[in-house]
């Protein structure tokens, strides 16, 4: 009978325990999100570089253009730069938490504005090592989380926090995340395949702070851990408070986007 | 003539402007293209298996403030077993005026309607370009002005142009030629110079869009007639161009991984009034395993009610299916492979339509398609096709 009690009361513990993980993880996710709302807009300039596993790279280059939509997910607008077959391609994203998100692309070549199915979003961001599904906006409620533990990573303190993708569509099982106890942003994000395997790794450098108030890496570097191959995001430009609205980010005005 | 007048006129004005301009961006492409057919149908038609052309097109975006910019899209051919080895147009060149709601655009316009694949019945405001493409995917573009009003999720364009441009045909020594006799001067109903005008609705809601338009002017594709000349004795095809009134419906569903479109048109001229019709599936796969490989799958089918022996040859998916499959490999060169069949249910004659498209350098790409056609000799939309099947490959330098 003792030995049950002991046994029921560990139990006890351990379910105590692992709710008090649950919550410190969802504490470190609010916080971050409350650091960062309120931004409004920005938009920035991305520079990625493909690097394939033979040497061989290629470059794009796109506007990134970011508008917060509270109570909702946020509206992304990329527009592609460089190289000469992706210029003047124009995507729009409506992120919407745990719904599919919104996607169109404009094609200029077609001068057509293409809807897209996007409750999958594991397909290729510009074929990149990213998908659609890490260049989308983070919402607290697109994860479940799980505190682990708190450890150094290149010397500073950080959380490490399993992410569990709330989303039923989402390509991952689970993403392990290492948050800066300072400004609550992400170091490093670890990925692992709907088996559980580590998939792919993000890191990222360079914060910097923006508007007094808002931190954003100025490079970005993913890794597929099982081919290799490595795509490099460098960010400039970052201006928050931009010259542009949310009737600007409408499908239905994309061509004005198409440079 | 006037056509040649307005866009030298646009073009002058955009040089005008382009001093103004503080923000430009210019791209641009040379290719050159060889082709492997058999012998030709036709016996005016160029008997070079092998040939080779030259072309370049020119994309100008020139911002003269926030609110106004310069659009430029202009095209150039050298091809000496053409009829016409030299060819060119400007496919656009607007001026515009954006507001927070307001769009304005003057010019030369290029435009698309439509959610479907392989044909767009509702797609109405601009000529094709068929000795470029004699599937009809590439347009001319048409002068006239635009005025639109966006919606919160949704537009309302409305269009006014001015007057009408023929559908550029093969004839002579091009191959896709659609009939061995040769076109007399176009006829238009009411006249070149008569005024189009078209309106067109659209709007998202959640995960369905839709569109209704209606277009009054007259029509982009061409019916035939034969002309006999009475003095040389030569029969040649006229080609006439009807009065159109033209309603049209555009459908897409987002379910899930797939998309549901539809497109429909009700038509009517002084001699006839009939309905088309346009449905399809599309279904991605945006990663295959765990590669970065996506494959989308597309099924079309079509049906179109005029009257083919007044529109014949040239009415294409009067009862047809279309199948594609596109993969892209999502790699460093951008990789892309694609496959379509369209199949004519009325006379089971088959379009086979492969591309290829990678990039191999910076700014070099390689392009491949082939086209294959097969029991096309009972089917008065291909028959004059059965000796164009080729292999064309196209070197492009992008800038």
């Amino acid at each position: 009978m003792k030995k049950c009690s002991i046994l029921f009361g560990a139990g006890l513990l351990a379910t105590f325990s692992v709710f008090a993980e649950v919550d410190r993880g969802l504490e470190i996710a609010k916080e971050t999100q409350h650091r960062d709302s309120g931004f409004g807009n920005y938009a920035v300039l991305g520079t990625m570089t493909l690097e394939g596993p033979g040497g061989f790279t290629s470059e794009r280059k796109f506007n990134m253009y970011t508008i917060e939509v509270p109570g909702d997910g946020d509206k992304r607008l990329v527009n592609f730069l460089k190289p000469r077959d992706l210029a003047g391609m124009v995507s729009l994203t409506y992120s919407h938490g745990l719904k599919p998100d919104d996607q169109w692309l404009y094609m200029p070549a077609l001068r057509r504005t293409k809807r897209f199915a996007a409750r999958d979003k594991s397909g290729s961001f510009a074929g990149s090592e990213l998908s659609f599904e890490d260049v989308g906006t983070w919402e607290v409620k697109k994860y479940t989380y799980k505190y682990i533990k708190d450890e150094l990573l290149d010397g500073k303190p950080t959380f490490v926090v399993e992410n569990t993708p709330a989303y039923p569509y989402s390509s991952y099982k689970m993403i392990r995340e290492w948050v800066d106890q300072e400004i609550y942003h992400p170091l490093r994000l670890l990925y692992h395949d709907v088996n559980g395997r580590p998939l792919k790794e993000m890191r990222f450098y360079d914060y910097e702070k923006f508007a007094d108030k808002y931190w954003r890496p100025m490079k970005m570097v993913m890794t597929n851990l099982r081919t290799g191959a490595v795509s490099t995001i460098i960010w400039s430009d970052y201006q928050f408070g931009a010259d542009f609205t949310e009737s600007d980010l409408n499908p239905s005005a994309l061509r004005r986007w198409s440079k | 003539m006037r056509e040649n007048c307005v866009s030298v006129l646009l073009v002058f004005s955009v040089m005008v402007l382009q001093s103004a301009a503080n923000g430009a961006t210019f791209k641009g492409e040379v290719e050159g293209r060889y082709y492997y057919t058999e012998a030709p149908l036709f016996s005016e038609q160029s008997d070079y298996r092998s040939q080779y052309a030259l072309a370049t097109t020119l994309d100008y975006n020139g911002e003269i403030n926030r609110n106004i910019d310069i659009n430029v899209s202009a095209f150039g051919r050298y091809h000496p077993e053409a009829d016409n080895p030299y060819q060119g147009d400007v496919r656009e060149l607007t001026l515009n005026y954006y507001a927070s709601q307001l769009e304005v655009s003057a010019g030369v316009l290029m435009e698309r309607w439509g959610v479907l694949e392989a044909f767009s019945p509702v797609d109405v405001l601009n000529p094709r370009d068929r000795v470029e493409d004699f599937q009809g995917d590439i347009k001319r573009g048409i002068p006239g002005g635009r005025l639109s009003w966006l919606l919160d999720e949704g537009r309302i364009d409305a269009w006014l142009l001015p007057y009408s441009r023929e559908e550029r045909l093969a004839e002579g020594k091009d191959r896709f030629r659609t009939s061995a006799l040769a076109f007399s001067g176009a006829e238009f109903e009411k006249g070149k110079n008569t005024v189009s005008s078209a309106i067109r609705i659209s709007q998202m809601l959640e995960s369905i869009e839709f569109a209704v338009s209606y277009y009054n002017g007259h029509t982009r594709s061409p019916y035939f007639t034969p002309n006999l000349n009475g003095v040389s004795n030569v029969i040649t095809l006229q080609p006439n161009y009807a009065q159109i009134e033209q309603a049209g419906l555009e459908l897409l569903w987002v379910k899930g991984q797939l998309l549901v479109k539809l497109e429909s048109i009700y038509r009517s001229t002084n001699d006839e009034n009939f309905t088309g019709l346009g449905i399809g599936l599309e279904r991605e796969f945006p990663r295959i395993g765990l590669a970065k490989n996506g494959l989308t799958l597309y099924g079309e089918y079509y049906y179109d009610g005029r009257d083919s022996e007044r529109s014949s040859p040239l009415t294409p998916f009067q009862n047809d299916v279309f199948f594609g499959v596109r993969l892209a490999l999502n790699n460093l060169s951008g990789t892309v492979y694609e496959l379509r069949l369209t199949r004519d249910l009325d006379n089971n004659s088959s379009f086979w339509d492969f591309r290829a498209k990678t990039r191999i350098k910076q700014q070099w790409f390689i392009e491949a398609s082939l086209y294959e056609f097969s029991n096309v000799d009972h089917d008065p939309a291909l028959k004059s096709f059965a000796s164009d099947s080729r292999l064309a490959v196209n070197v492009i330098l992008g800038f």
